[in-house]
């Protein structure tokens, strides 16, 4: 297999407190991500799964250097992407795009959803003819499963499981190679989420993408992960195979986390 | 078991720029004393305006037809027809309601033992002060608050999300109420706190004889915490029965269709209910699920279907029943 990402020994701290009124002295940090390496495979889904404040989510950013990590390597096809400024950045960040938890705020209310999902390419080319951006942008937004009256519309006339699909098409329009995905089903109805892990699926299968995946929940982290990280206070607990982690689990936080997750009686 | 709330026929109508749209249409339901009933719908459903009915919190202009009665400790209340001033005796102490989210319900600039206490004093305005306290103390105690004392001198911001919702539960049956609406009470917790809090409630229903009305849209939380389910979609209650019974032998194509979406730890068996949940301006003529429905026949646009008992307490709204 070939490796996509490689991430070493990525560290990132906080001040904690700090603020105006903080009572706390000044230089007391806290550590989101303690020391974390993982290599993602071309192709694979690697699920980074955890609890509120174990750091996945800094981690997500970190990756796309969105969080500028204090300490460690990120290597994307082998380049290392923290020596990178300026345009050759702009280049390699094309290839790695994110999708966000919450479609009611990462998408811009004043903007109609043509320029919404097609502002990426007249970013990085800019060159290219109106028409052929247009071609571009509706042909992604039908792969998602919209149709072109949505490029005059605004966000706020759909729904949450369409606005998810406008921001999976305003990730896609570049052609990235990773797609790093924060929590992308949590903010819709089951019924909806079910709809949305499909289409990542197929979408995967018809582009070969490779994806990030993080979420809080193991059942959803279930149904994509080829391998899954567990993550506690900053550090993975315990990394493996998805059929490995869930069936199998080593760590004891691991287990409770599974003895957790309430159970459906089936017929 | 005693009736404690009987819901029939209870419509909720409100003013939109669309005309009138019904949240809540035609719901009957009974929750008797120490009896957990389970409330299942995806957003729209029309579950949380359900409970602010039964709170008597609706907004401004909203219309109520149909008959709530709760039996109180001294007789028995026509939910829909009180005033205000009657509310107040009604609302904390016979009913009350934990919310989703603890931080935008606890107020932020007042110690939690004061809003405790608060709850007490509402009802009981004449207890000496020392008394109130005491109470306070005990509240947090039964909702397994650890370290009360210390506990009730901080502020909601210094608690943990699971302490803070722990503490709502402690208000909330502060002043002795034998109905706790919960209305995704763990939806914003981790999966490990959810469930400490998840066993703290069906702890506290046996010890007090409560009964719950618990308010989710996590199939897997109804299957721990209800006796019995009620699924709604579009306003109305679709399938009714036993927790067990409707969740591994479900009548209705949307709980159905809702149980194979929901992701398990089993990889795989994943199947979206196509479409998306109908606007309440716009519903659809007959049953509000036939355009996403797989099993639909010609038939199923022509009337909204009847609630039809399959066995002795398990019901559903499809005519293929």
């Amino acid at each position: 297999m070939e490796t996509l990402l490689t991430v070493r020994e990525l560290r990132k701290t906080y001040r904690r407190g700090g603020g105006v009124f903080s009572q706390e002295s000044d230089g007391a940090r806290f550590t989101a991500v303690d020391g974390v390496s993982f290599e993602v495979a071309r192709g694979e889904t690697f699920a980074v799964v955890g609890e509120s404040g174990c750091g996945k989510t800094t981690l997500a950013r970190m990756l796309l250097r969105l969080i500028e990590p204090d300490s460690g390597e990120l290597r994307f096809e082998g380049r290392d992407l923290l020596a990178l400024r300026g345009n050759a950045l702009r280049a390699e960040r094309r290839q790695m795009q994110m999708v966000f938890q919450d479609p009611y705020a990462s998408l811009n209310p004043r903007m109609r959803v043509g320029e919404i999902v097609s502002e990426p390419l007249a970013i990085h080319e800019p060159s290219l003819s109106s028409a052929a951006r247009l071609e571009r942008t509706t042909a992604i937004l039908r792969r998602v499963g919209l149709g072109e009256d949505a490029l005059q519309r605004y966000p706020h006339e759909f729904s949450g499981g369409q606005r998810q699909r406008i921001g999976i098409a305003r990730a896609l329009i570049l052609q990235p190679k990773l797609i790093v995905a924060d929590e992308p089903v949590s903010a819709l109805d089951v019924s909806v989420g079910a709809q949305v892990l499909l289409l990542l699926q197929e979408l995967q299968r018809e582009f070969g993408l490779t994806y990030v995946f993080i979420s809080h929940s193991l059942p959803v982290v279930a149904q994509v992960a080829t391998r899954i990280a567990v993550m506690r206070a900053g550090q993975f607990v315990e990394v493996g195979l998805a059929g490995q982690i869930l069936h199998h689990p080593k760590n004891d936080y691991t287990r409770e986390l599974l003895s957790a997750v309430p159970e459906l009686p089936r017929s | 078991m005693s009736t404690l709330l009987e819901v029939r026929g209870l419509t909720v109508e409100l003013p939109t720029a669309a005309g009138w749209v019904r949240p809540v249409n035609e719901v009957s339901l009974r929750i008797g004393a120490g009896e957990s009933l389970g409330l299942v719908g995806e957003s729209g459903s029309g579950k949380t305006m359900l409970s602010l009915a039964l709170m008597g919190l609706l907004p401004l202009g909203a219309r109520v037809s149909g008959e709530a009665s709760l039996a109180t400790k001294t007789s028995t209340k026509k939910l829909t027809v009180l005033s205000e001033r009657e509310w107040r005796d009604v609302r904390g102490a016979e009913i009350a309601m934990v919310f989703q989210e603890p931080m935008t319900s606890l107020n932020p600039v007042m110690r939690i033992g004061a809003q405790v206490e608060e709850a007490i004093r509402a009802h009981q305005p004449k207890l000496p002060g020392n008394e109130v306290k005491r109470r306070a103390i005990d509240a947090l105690l039964r909702a397994a608050v650890p370290e009360p004392e210390a506990r009730a001198e901080q502020f909601p911001h210094q608690l943990s999300g699971g302490l803070r919702q722990r503490a709502m539960i402690a208000m909330a049956l502060a002043a002795g109420p034998r109905l706790l609406i919960a209305d995704e009470p763990t939806t914003a917790l981790d999966v490990t706190v959810q469930k400490q809090i998840l066993d703290l409630l069906d702890g506290l229903r046996r010890e007090l004889q409560l009964g719950l009305l618990f308010i989710t849209h996590d199939l897997g939380v109804v299957a721990q915490v209800a006796e019995r389910v009620a699924v709604m979609y579009a306003g109305r209650i679709i399938e009714e029965g036993p927790a067990r019974e409707v969740l591994a032998r479900p009548l209705h194509p949307y709980t159905q269709g809702l149980l194979k979406a929901s992701p398990t730890l089993k990889r795989g068996a994943l199947t979206p209910i196509p479409g998306t949940v109908p606007q309440l301006t716009a519903l659809p003529p007959g049953c509000a699920f036939e355009p996403r429905c797989h099993l639909r026949l010609a038939e199923c646009t022509a009337t909204v279907p009847a609630f039809r008992l399959i066995d002795s307490d398990h019901a559903a709204r499809c005519i293929l029943i």
